[in-house]
C-alpha cells in the first residue's frame, strides 16, 4: 500500500537573487510541513554552486505518494501567488514526472499524471484542495463547495466524509463572517484589557499585533481583514486616550476627518485645528510643569505624528504656550532666560538671584565684569524688562525692579543728601542694617534673605554690579545712582507719573476720550 | 576677546612663566604672575577704561577688588591652567577657588561676625596663616615665609596677587607696609577675585 516518492524542487529562475532564493526555500519547506502528516517528513536542501558560494537553492524530501496530490496542490497554490520558474520532480518505482514552470496551471496536469499512475489517497487530495481554498478566502465559496463537491465524486469519497474533511479545512469557524467576529472579539478583549492595565497610555503597545496576526493566521482569516480590524480597534483606543486629553472642542473636528474629502480649503482649516489641538495639549502638559513630563513629552510626540506637525513647528507652538503660561522671555540681545525662569517657577530664589546676574553680565557682554556706573546703560530695556516681569510674576509683585523702583520713590522725597538716601534705601530694602559709628551695618551677600519673607524690592539683588560679596554685600553709591537712573528711563513707573506730572496725565485722559 | 591679552609684552610674560613653572621655581612664578596681573589692570587704564574708583589717587594701579573684578578672563584662564599644569592641579585660582567654595558652602563660619580673633577659614586651609608668636591668630604669614614647594598645602600658591599691596592699605590691615604679611587678610580682595573666577566660569570657559 504504502509507496514513497522522491520529491525534489528547485528554483530555477536566474532573476532570483541570492537571498531571495534563500527565503523562498525557506518558506517552501513551511509551507510544506504545514500540510497534514508532513510534520516528522524530513527535509534535505538542494545545494548548487552560485557565485562560487554554495545556496541553497532547493529541497529533496520523500514522502508518502498518497501526500504527493496535496503536495501539489499546496505547490499549484504557491505557483499561483508567485510564479517563479521551478523544477519539481518526482521519482517513484516506476515512474519519473519532472516539470520546470513558472505556471500554477502547469501542475494540475502533473496532479492528473501522477493520478493516473500512483497509489493515491482521494481523502488527502480533497483535504489539500479544501484547505487551500480555505486559506485564500477564509471560507468556501458557493463556487468553492460545488467545486469541492465535484471532486468529491470524482475522488468517489462520501458526502460525509467531504463534510469532516472541509470542517477540518475550515477550523472551527466555518464562514469568513464567523471567523471575523470571533477575531473581533478577541481583539476587543484585548483592548478592553489594555484599557485597564495601562490606564490613559495613549499609545497601544506594538505587540498587540503580533499576537493577534498570529490568531488571523491560525482561524484562516486573511491577513489584511484582520489588520482592518485590529487598526479599527486601535484607533478607537488611541482617540479615546487623546479625547481623554483633551478637554477642549476640535477633538470632534479631527474625529471627522477620515469621513470628509479633503479639499484645499477643508485641509487648511484642517491643519489650523490640529494646530489648535496641539497647542492645547501643550497647555496641558505645562499646567502643571514648565517642561512636562516624560510621559507628557510622549503624549506630545504622538500628538504631533498624529496630526502631523513638523517638529519645528511643534517647538514654537510649545515655547509660545510656556511664554503665556510662565512669561515671556524676550531678549533683545539674545540671552537665553529659560533657566531663569525656571529657577524662579519653582522659587529657588539663590539660584534665580545668581542666574540674574549670570544673564545680566552675558547681557553687557563685558568679559562677565559687573555693571558700573559707566556702562549700565548697555543692558538693553527689553531685557531688564524680562527679568524683571519674571521676578514680579513669580512673587505676586514682591520682587523685580519695579518693586525696587517703587521703594525708592516711596523714600525719595525724605531724603535730600545724596549718600544717606542711598543707605536708607538699602535699609528699606534689607540689604544692610542701620549703622552706627561702631558699625557700618553692611551684611554679607549670603547673609540677605532668600525667601519670600524678604521685605518688598529686597530681591533680585544688585550683586552683579558688585566687585565682592563675601564679606560685605554693598553696591557703591554711583552704581546704584545710575542703575536706579537707568531704570527709571527704562520702564517709568505709572504711578509715579500720576503724582509727579498730572498735567501730562490729564493731557493723556484727554486724548484717550 | 581682549585686545590687550594679545599684547606682546604679556605673551612674553607668559611664555617666561611657562618656564619658570617647569623649572618648579615656585616664588619667581608667584611674583611673576602677580606682575601680569598688574600689567593687565595698567594696560587697561591705558586704553582708557574707566575704573571703578580712585585710580586717579595713585598712578600705580594695585590689584584691589576693584581692579581684579575686570581682569580679563582669558587672562585669568592662561595663567591658572599654566599653574594647574605645572602643579599637578596643587596650585592655581581654580585650586583656591575650590577651596573658598567649599567653605562658604559647609563652615559655619560668619563673616558678619568681625571676629579678629576668628580668621576666614580659607587662610587656615591654605596654610597663609602666620601661627607664630609674632603675632597672635587671625594674622597672615610674611611673603618670605610662605612655603615655596609642592609640600606646601593645597592652594597655598599663587599668593603674591594677594600680598601685593600699597603701604597703606597695609597699615590699615595692621601690616607694616608689608604687603599682606603681618596683617588681617582683606576679605574684600580674597572675595573679589573669587567673584571674578566664578563669573568667568560662567562664560563657559
Amino acid at each position: 500500500m504504502t509507496q514513497n516518492v522522491r520529491c525534489l524542487i528547485k528554483f530555477v529562475d536566474p532573476q532570483l537573487k541570492r537571498d531571495e532564493v534563500v527565503t523562498e526555500v525557506h518558506y517552501l519547506i513551511d509551507d510544506l510541513c504545514d500540510l497534514e502528516g508532513m510534520g516528522q517528513t524530513r527535509f534535505e536542501k538542494v545545494s548548487e554552486i552560485r557565485e562560487a558560494d554554495p545556496i541553497g537553492v532547493g529541497v529533496k524530501f520523500e514522502t508518502d505518494a498518497e501526500r504527493l496530490g496535496a503536495i501539489l496542490r499546496r505547490l499549484r497554490y504557491r505557483l499561483y501567488y508567485r510564479p517563479i520558474d521551478t523544477l519539481f520532480f518526482f521519482q517513484a518505482s516506476d515512474l519519473n514526472l519532472q516539470i520546470q514552470t513558472h505556471r500554477a496551471e502547469d501542475l494540475l496536469g502533473l496532479l492528473d499524471i501522477a493520478r493516473s499512475g500512483l497509489l493515491f489517497s482521494p481523502a488527502c487530495d480533497y483535504l489539500a484542495e479544501a484547505e487551500t481554498y480555505s486559506r485564500t478566502q477564509g471560507e468556501l465559496s458557493p463556487t468553492e463547495l460545488d467545486n469541492l463537491n465535484l471532486l468529491r465524486q470524482r475522488l468517489g469519497l462520501s458526502v460525509e466524509q467531504a463534510d469532516d474533511l472541509n470542517a477540518k479545512a475550515t477550523g472551527p469557524y466555518r464562514t469568513q463572517a464567523e471567523k471575523r467576529r470571533h477575531f473581533e472579539d478577541i481583539t476587543q478583549a484585548e483592548f478592553s484589557r489594555l484599557r485597564t492595565l495601562a490606564a490613559g497610555q495613549p499609545l497601544a503597545p506594538k505587540d498587540t499585533w503580533s499576537v493577534l496576526q498570529e490568531l488571523a493566521e491560525n482561524l484562516g482569516l486573511p491577513i489584511p481583514t484582520a489588520e482592518a480590524i485590529y487598526q479599527q480597534h486601535q484607533q478607537r483606543y488611541d482617540d479615546d486616550n487623546l479625547n481623554l486629553l483633551q478637554f477642549t472642542s476640535g477633538s470632534a473636528e479631527a474625529a471627522d476627518l477620515g469621513a470628509v474629502i479633503p479639499t484645499e480649503i477643508e485641509s487648511q482649516t484642517q491643519a489650523q485645528a490640529d494646530l489648535d489641538q496641539y497647542r492645547s495639549l501643550c497647555r496641558q502638559t505645562m499646567a502643571e510643569a514648565l517642561y512636562p513630563s516624560e510621559f507628557d513629552q510622549g503624549r506630545l510626540a504622538q500628538a504631533r505624528r498624529l496630526h502631523t506637525i513638523s517638529l519645528e513647528e511643534a517647538s514654537t507652538i510649545e515655547a509660545a504656550v510656556r511664554d503665556e503660561l510662565y512669561g515671556s522671555i524676550e531678549s533683545a540681545t539674545g540671552v537665553d532666560y529659560n533657566r531663569l525662569r525656571e529657577l524662579l517657577h519653582q522659587q529657588a530664589w539663590p539660584a534665580a538671584d545668581l542666574e540674574t546676574e549670570v544673564v545680566m553680565l552675558q547681557a553687557l557682554n563685558h568679559d562677565m565684569q559687573p555693571v558700573t556706573a559707566a556702562t549700565v546703560q548697555r543692558l538693553s530695556p527689553v531685557d531688564l524688562a524680562t527679568i524683571d516681569a519674571l521676578w514680579s510674576r513669580y512673587s505676586n509683585g514682591r520682587f523685580g525692579f519695579k518693586a525696587q523702583q517703587q521703594v525708592y520713590r516711596g523714600q525719595q522725597p525724605l531724603q535730600s543728601d545724596d549718600h544717606k538716601r542711598w543707605a536708607v534705601f538699602e535699609e528699606t530694602l534689607g540689604w544692610r542694617e542701620p549703622s552706627s559709628w561702631l558699625y557700618q551695618g553692611f551684611k554679607p551677600y549670603y547673609n540677605l534673605t532668600f525667601s519670600l519673607e524678604a521685605p518688598p524690592g529686597h530681591l533680585p539683588t544688585w550683586r552683579w554690579c558688585c566687585v565682592s560679596l563675601g564679606h560685605r554685600y554693598s553696591p557703591s553709591p554711583e552704581a546704584m545712582e545710575a542703575v536706579m537712573a537707568y531704570l527709571n528711563d527704562c520702564m517709568p513707573l505709572e504711578s509715579a507719573m500720576t503724582a509727579l506730572d498730572p498735567i501730562a496725565i490729564a493731557g493723556e485722559v484727554n486724548h484717550a476720550s | 576677546m581682549q585686545a590687550s591679552v594679545s599684547n606682546s609684552e604679556l605673551d612674553a610674560s607668559l611664555s617666561e612663566l611657562t618656564l619658570l613653572l617647569k623649572d618648579e621655581d615656585w616664588e619667581a612664578a608667584d611674583r611673576l604672575t602677580a606682575d601680569i596681573l598688574l600689567l593687565a589692570v595698567e594696560q587697561r587704564l591705558h586704553s582708557g577704561e574707566r575704573l571703578l574708583q580712585d585710580t586717579s589717587a595713585s598712578h600705580r594701579p594695585h590689584l584691589t577688588a576693584e581692579t581684579l573684578a575686570t581682569i580679563p578672563c582669558q587672562l585669568l584662564y592662561a595663567l591658572d591652567s599654566q599653574w594647574q599644569g605645572a602643579s599637578g592641579g596643587h596650585f592655581g585660582f581654580s585650586t583656591q577657588l575650590q577651596i573658598y567654595t567649599e567653605i562658604l558652602s559647609s563652615a559655619t563660619f560668619d563673616p558678619a561676625l568681625r571676629n579678629w580673633a576668628t580668621p576666614h577659614p580659607f587662610f587656615e586651609s591654605v596654610g597663609w596663616l602666620m601661627l607664630f608668636p609674632v603675632r597672635p591668630l587671625g594674622f597672615l604669614r610674611f611673603y618670605n615665609w610662605l612655603e615655596f614647594d609642592l609640600e606646601a598645602p593645597k592652594g597655598h600658591l599663587p599668593a603674591m596677587w594677594y600680598w601685593h599691596l600699597p603701604g597703606m592699605a597695609s597699615l590699615r590691615l595692621g601690616g607694616f607696609s608689608t604687603g599682606q604679611g603681618a596683617g588681617f587678610g582683606d576679605l574684600a580682595r580674597l572675595d573679589a577675585m573669587m567673584l571674578r573666577m566664578t563669573r568667568c566660569q560662567q562664560l563657559g570657559g
